[in-house]
C-alpha cells in the first residue's frame, strides 16, 4: 500500500476545518483538501484522488454516512479508506458507522497535536492488513 | 213521749237514704253533692298520679295532684261526716263546732293549689302562678289560724252558746270568693289558648258557688234552700270543666307527641331516601370513575382471567366489551404466564398485544384487592406509547445538544492544542501559562458534557453495554498507560501491581467502558493524592472474582461523607469536587457503569491516609 500523503476532509464547520487542516498539514505534514459538504466532496474526489477520506457525521445537505454511501455507489471509494469524526458517540451510532465500512471513528473534540499521529498509526495498521 | 219504735240503726239508714232524695235531713245535707264531687276529684287525683308515674314530673302535675288530693279529702270528709251524722254518732252542733275549720282549710287549699296549677299551665309567666300560690296559701292559712283563735276564745267564754259555723263560714266563703275570682280574672286577663275561657269560667263558677253561700249566713232557711242548691250546682259544674281541660290537654299532648313522632318518622324516611340516593349515586359515581378513568383498569381473578374492565381497556386491546369478557389477560400479555402471583403487588414494563397483533408498550401495575378474600387482582395498564415518543424526542434532543456543544468545544480545544503545540509559532511563557489554564478548563467543560450525556443515558436506561471477554492483562495495561501521562501532569506516580498468573484470566466487560471506569477512578486518586504521592493499581483473584483496586495516599474521605460520594446531586454541588477540578459526576457514573457490567464497586477510606476504590467482576468461564 502506498504511503499516506493526501487526505480529503469533509466538514461543514469552518473552525474545525481550520484546526484539522492545520493539524494535518503542519503537524502531520499531509496534503489536505477540505470540502464543506458531501456534495462538494463527491465533486472533487476524483480530481484530488485522496489516500484517505475523513468525514464529519452531522452535516447539512448531505451528511457523512450518506456521503460515504453515495461515494461507494459511485465506485469512488474502491481504493480509498474512509474514517469518521463525530461528536455523537452513542454506541448504536458508532456501530452503524463501522457498519458502513469506516476504518475508524474519531471522537470530537480531538487533540490536534496527536491527531496526525493517530492517523499514521491507523494507516500502518491498515497497511498490515 | 215518743217510744222509739224503729231501732236507731234503721233510722240511720233511712236518714242516709233521705240525703240522696232530699228528704228527711233537708237539702243542706244532700250527700250526693259530696259523693259526686269526691268522685270527680278522686278521679282527677288518680289521673294526676298516673301521669306522675308515667314520668311527667312537672311542678304543675305535682301541684295538681296535691290540689286534687285536698279537694278529694274535703269531699270525702263531708261524705263521711254526713254518714256519721245520719247515724247520730255526732251531735250536729258539735260537728259544726269541731270540724268546719279543718274541712274549710282542705277545701280552700285545694282550690288555691288547683287554681295555681292552671294559672301555671295557661300563663307563660311562671311568676304569676308562684305569686298566686303564695298569697292564696298564706291568706287561707292565716284566715283559719285566726278563726281557730277567736273561735276557741268564744267557746271558752260562752260554753252553752250554740256557736254554729257562722264566723268560720264567713272566712271560708270570702276566702274562696277572693281566690276563685282572682284566679278567674288572672286567667281571663293573661292566659292564651283554647282553654283560657273554659278555665276562667270554671273559676268564675267557683266564685259564684262561694258567693251564693254568703247570704246563707244570715238569710232565713227559705232563702238558704233556694241559694244553696244553685251554689252547689255551680260548684259541681266547675269540677268537670277543669277535668275536661286537664284531660283534653293530656290528649292534645299525646297527640302532639304522636305528631312529633310522626314527623320524626317521616324525617327518618326522608333521610333513608336521601341516603339511598346517595348510595346509589356513589355506586354510580364509582362506576363512572372506572368507566372514565384515563387508563386501562382491569379486575382480574387469581388466574388472570378478566372479571371487570373499563372502556380504555377496550381501546387498548381494540376489542369490544363482549369479546374481552371471559378472556385471560395472559393471552394479551404472555409474560403473565410466568409471573408468580406471590410477587404481586408488582410492576412490569412489558407490551400488550391487541386484537390486530400490534404490541403496545405498557407499564402494568398489579396489586391485590385485599377485600373479598384476596381473590382478585387489580391491574392498571398504563400506555407508554406517548412516553416512548417523548423519550425518543428527549434522546434526539440530547444528541443534538451534544453535537452543538461539542462542535465549539472541539474548535476551542483544537485551536488551543495547536497553539500550545507550537503549530502556530512560538509563544511567550506568560501566554503559554494562560493557554494551559484555558486548555485545562476547556477539557473540563468537555468532560462535563460527556458526563452529563452519560448520566442522561444511564438515567433513561439507554446506556448499552457491549459485553465481551477482556483479559486482565490488556484491561489493566491499557488503563495504566492511558493514565500515566495524567498522573505525571500532577507530579504523582502511578504503579501497576499485578500477579502475572492473572494475565490469562478474562473478565466480561465492555472494553471501552471499563477504561472509562479506570480513568475516572485513577484521575480521582491522582487528584486527591498528596504531592508526589503514589497511586497503586492492584489486581488479585478472590474466590471466582477478580478484584481490581485503585489506592491513593491522599486526604481520605470521612465516614460521614462516604455514603454520599455516589450521590449525583450532592457531589455536583460539593465544594471539594470543584476545588479539585472535577465535575463530581464521575463517581456516580462510574458506579452505575460498573453495576451495568455486573460488577461491584466498594470504597474504603481512612482520613489522611488514603482511599481505596475496589471493583470486582466475575471471572469468565473458559
Amino acid at each position: 500500500m502506498k504511503s499516506l500523503k493526501k487526505i480529503m476532509y469533509v466538514e461543514d464547520e469552518r473552525g474545525i476545518q481550520m484546526i484539522a487542516k492545520m493539524s494535518l498539514e503542519k503537524v502531520g505534514g499531509f496534503e489536505v483538501l477540505v470540502a464543506d459538504n458531501g456534495n462538494i466532496a463527491i465533486e472533487k474526489i476524483e480530481e484530488f484522488k485522496p489516500d484517505l477520506l475523513i468525514l464529519d457525521v452531522m452535516m447539512p445537505i448531505l451528511d457523512g454516512p450518506s456521503t460515504a454511501e453515495k461515494l461507494k455507489e459511485l465506485g469512488l471509494l474502491k481504493d480509498t479508506p474512509f474514517v469518521f469524526m463525530t461528536a455523537k458517540l452513542e454506541k448504536k451510532e458508532v456501530e452503524e458507522l463501522y457498519g458502513l465500512g469506516a476504518k475508524m471513528v474519531f471522537k470530537k473534540p480531538f487533540d490536534p497535536m496527536k491527531f496526525p499521529e493517530q492517523i499514521k498509526e491507523l494507516w500502518e495498521k491498515l497497511d498490515k492488513e | 213521749m215518743d217510744t222509739q219504735i224503729i231501732p236507731q240503726w234503721v233510722e240511720g239508714i233511712l236518714n242516709l237514704l233521705a240525703q240522696f232524695t232530699g228528704g228527711r235531713g233537708g237539702i243542706d245535707h244532700v250527700i250526693v253533692n259530696y259523693v259526686i264531687a269526691a268522685m270527680f276529684y278522686g278521679a282527677l287525683y288518680l289521673i294526676a298520679q298516673l301521669r306522675l308515674n308515667e314520668g311527667k314530673q312537672t311542678e304543675r302535675e305535682k301541684l295538681l295532684k296535691l290540689g286534687f288530693a285536698f279537694a278529694f279529702g274535703r269531699e270525702f270528709f263531708m261524705v263521711l261526716m254526713a254518714i256519721l251524722s245520719s247515724f247520730n254518732v255526732f251531735n250536729h252542733d258539735l260537728l259544726h263546732v269541731v270540724f268546719p275549720p279543718f274541712e274549710h282549710t282542705l277545701h280552700d287549699l285545694g282550690l288555691v293549689l288547683i287554681a295555681g296549677a292552671f294559672i301555671r299551665f295557661l300563663i307563660k309567666d311562671k311568676n304569676i302562678s308562684i305569686k298566686f300560690l303564695r298569697i292564696g296559701t298564706f291568706l287561707t292559712i292565716l284566715s283559719y289560724l285566726t278563726t281557730f283563735i277567736w273561735w276557741g276564745n268564744f267557746i271558752y267564754e260562752n260554753p252553752t252558746f250554740k256557736f254554729g259555723q257562722v264566723w268560720c263560714d264567713w272566712v271560708h266563703h270570702i276566702n274562696r270568693c277572693l281566690v276563685a275570682l282572682v284566679a278567674s280574672w288572672v286567667i281571663w286577663r293573661n292566659a292564651e289558648g283554647e282553654f283560657k275561657k273554659i278555665v276562667a269560667l270554671s273559676f268564675l263558677f267557683n266564685f259564684i258557688a262561694a258567693f251564693l253561700k254568703l247570704p246563707d249566713m244570715y238569710l232565713n232557711e227559705e232563702f238558704e234552700n233556694i241559694f244553696t242548691p244553685i251554689s252547689r250546682m255551680f260548684y259541681l259544674v266547675s269540677i268537670p270543666m277543669l277535668g275536661y281541660v286537664y284531660l283534653k290537654e293530656q290528649w292534645n299532648e299525646s297527640n302532639i307527641a304522636e305528631a312529633l313522632l310522626k314527623k320524626a318518622h317521616s324525617k327518618l324516611e326522608e333521610t333513608v331516601k336521601i341516603r339511598t340516593q346517595e348510595l346509589r349515586s356513589s355506586n354510580e359515581f364509582n362506576s363512572a370513575i372506572l368507566k372514565n378513568a384515563p387508563t386501562s383498569i382491569i379486575i382480574l381473578k387469581r388466574d388472570f382471567s378478566i372479571a371487570i374492565f373499563n372502556k380504555k381497556t377496550e381501546e387498548l386491546l381494540k376489542m369490544s366489551s363482549d369479546e374481552i369478557t371471559s378472556r385471560n389477560l395472559s393471552e394479551f400479555i404472555p409474560e403473565l404466564k410466568e409471573l408468580d402471583t406471590k410477587s404481586i403487588p408488582t410492576n412490569l414494563i412489558t407490551t400488550v398485544k391487541n386484537s390486530e397483533g400490534v404490541d403496545t408498550p405498557i407499564d402494568l401495575q398489579l396489586s391485590v384487592i385485599n377485600d373479598y378474600d384476596n381473590e382478585f387482582f387489580i391491574g392498571i395498564l398504563f400506555d407508554l406509547t406517548e412516553q416512548e415518543k417523548l423519550d425518543k424526542i428527549k434522546s434526539q434532543f440530547m444528541a443534538l445538544v451534544s453535537h452543538e456543544l461539542r462542535t465549539p468545544i472541539t474548535a476551542i480545544i483544537g485551536a488551543l492544542g495547536l497553539i500550545r503545540g507550537g503549530a502556530a509559532g512560538e509563544v511567550s511563557k506568560d501566554v503559554s501559562e494562560l493557554l494551559d489554564l484555558t486548555s485545562e478548563n476547556s477539557s473540563r467543560l468537555s468532560s462535563l458534557i460527556d458526563d452529563i450525556l452519560d448520566l442522561e443515558q444511564l438515567e433513561s436506561g439507554n446506556m448499552e453495554m457491549s459485553m465481551e471477554p477482556v483479559s486482565i492483562k490488556e484491561c489493566l495495561e491499557t488503563g495504566y498507560k492511558a493514565n500515566l501521562g495524567y498522573a505525571a501532569n500532577f507530579d504523582k506516580h502511578l504503579v501497576l501491581e499485578k500477579d502475572p498468573s492473572l494475565d490469562k484470566i478474562s473478565i466480561e466487560v465492555d472494553a471501552k467502558r471499563i477504561q472509562q471506569v479506570f480513568s475516572n477512578l485513577i484521575s480521582n486518586a491522582v487528584k486527591f493524592s498528596k504531592d508526589n504521592g503514589t497511586v497503586y493499581i492492584r489486581a488479585k483473584s478472590e474466590n471466582d472474582r477478580i478484584k481490581i483496586s485503585i489506592q491513593d495516599e491522599g486526604i481520605g474521605i470521612p465516614d460521614s461523607e462516604l455514603e454520599n460520594i455516589f450521590d449525583k446531586f450532592k457531589q455536583v454541588d460539593a465544594s471539594t469536587s470543584r476545588s479539585h477540578m472535577g465535575t463530581g459526576l464521575g463517581l456516580p457514573i462510574t458506579k452505575e457503569l460498573v453495576e451495568l457490567m455486573n460488577g461491584d464497586l466498594v470504597v474504603t477510606s481512612e482520613v489522611n491516609k488514603g482511599t481505596i476504590f475496589s471493583i470486582s467482576f466475575s471471572i469468565c468461564e473458559g
